[in-house]
């Protein structure tokens, strides 16, 4: 039998940013991560929800944090639940919001029996706000890899073509380089845009196909 | 006179937010549902935690038929030829992802080395097409590598039809 598979050349769970910091012990870039990134979703998440009536969003979202990511193997449980962490902190919360409004007596019988899926529908604010926070953190972290490389004029050149949408010509002339050398140093700060977009929006066991999915279905 | 807009993010002078356009412009940019084989290859072998770990699985599946090293001896144009050939078969023949970037490999580098060492063009595909693979190559694999695409790249546009 063929010993490379294409899980063999491919294996999702190493390349899962998350994952990796977890099996390297750090365990607190990894929390930073997950606040930075979902924290202001979730209380968008939470405006967008019945679960609104409960209280100040953004304390129930800190209430939901300090509680789950305080233990140790929170994070360890979503490696192995096969789940986006968007899905796995989302059904998370829900549990902690039951867990409160039975520890809050008060707000017994004012939830209804389904909570609706409407706030993390694709294409809503909760999704657009995670996608929005989850490019930050891509652009922060490829710009600071390459320019510690040595190539931070490849994300100037990237930065300039695609966001400003200068035409490489231009940029050729404003960096004395020749459009075709704009074009590569442009290709490859591309590609390591992507790399790191796709481990950070990976969760184990997911497909190429998944993981374009998942990032479709924030915008559209 | 308005000031630029600073935004470490971006790592320079900018006047552009990171406002929504930018955040669609930039997942766009992270899909792959629409990229070719070789361009997933490239993708692959750039990847700075496991480019080389990727050329070294390839080849330990489907060795090459020439030594590339320091000291390499020129590779027949025939066997370049051949390992295009074989190249092409495997990736419409290919069950897995993966047998089928061995094949654009193959494909790629028979390629490059049939331009860089023979200034031969043995693929069916124009120089216009090849020169941006090459240059790909060229910066994302390590020295041995790349200079085969490099001299390769420099070729494009010099080099003769193979026969």
């Amino acid at each position: 039998m063929n010993a490379h598979s294409k899980q063999d050349a491919f294996p999702p769970t190493a390349h899962t940013w998350l994952g990796q910091r977890l099996e390297s012990g750090e365990v607190g870039p990894a929390r930073e991560h997950v606040m930075a990134v979902y924290f202001g979703p979730l209380t968008i998440y939470i405006k967008g929800s019945s679960f609104r009536r409960l209280g100040d969003p953004q304390e129930l979202v800190a209430g939901f944090f300090s509680d789950r990511l305080a233990r140790e193997d929170y994070l360890d449980r979503w490696l192995s639940s096969d789940l986006p962490l968007r899905v796995w902190l989302i059904k998370g919360l829900r549990f902690y919001l039951q867990e409160y409004i039975r520890a809050e007596k008060r707000h017994a019988g004012q939830l209804p029996a389904d909570v609706d899926d409407a706030a993390d529908a694709p294409g809503s604010q909760f999704r657009q706000t995670v996608a929005h926070n989850m490019m930050r953190e891509a652009v922060r972290a490829t710009s600071t890899a390459l320019q510690d490389e040595g190539l931070g004029e490849h994300w100037d050149v990237f930065r300039l073509h695609h966001l400003e949408g200068m035409p490489y010509a231009r940029i050729a002339d404003l960096k004395n380089l020749t459009e075709e050398r704009a074009a590569v140093m442009a290709r490859t700060a591309a590609r390591r845009l992507r790399n790191t977009t796709r481990q950070l929006c990976a969760w184990p066991g997911a497909t190429t196909a998944q993981i374009d999915a998942e990032l479709m279905a924030m915008f559209d | 006179m308005t000031h630029a807009h600073v935004d470490p993010e971006f790592g320079s002078t900018s006047d552009k937010k990171f406002d929504n356009d930018t955040t669609r412009t930039l997942l766009q940019i992270a899909l792959v549902q629409d990229q070719s084989t070789v361009e997933r290859l490239v993708d692959a072998l750039a990847a700075p935690d496991g480019g080389e770990a990727m050329l070294e699985r390839m080849h330990a599946q489907a060795p090459l038929p020439f030594e590339v090293g320091m000291d390499h001896t020129v590779p027949e144009i025939d066997v370049l030829k051949s390992l295009k050939s074989q190249g092409k078969r495997r990736v419409s023949s290919a069950m897995t992802d993966f047998d089928r970037l061995i094949g654009a490999w193959q494909y790629i580098l028979a390629a490059a080395c049939a331009m860089a060492f023979h200034g031969e063009r043995i693929s069916s595909s124009d120089d216009a097409e090849l020169r941006p693979i090459f240059l790909d190559l060229a910066e994302v694999l390590s020295n041995l590598w790349s200079g085969i695409f490099e001299a390769a790249a420099r070729r494009c546009g010099l080099s003769a039809p193979g026969t």
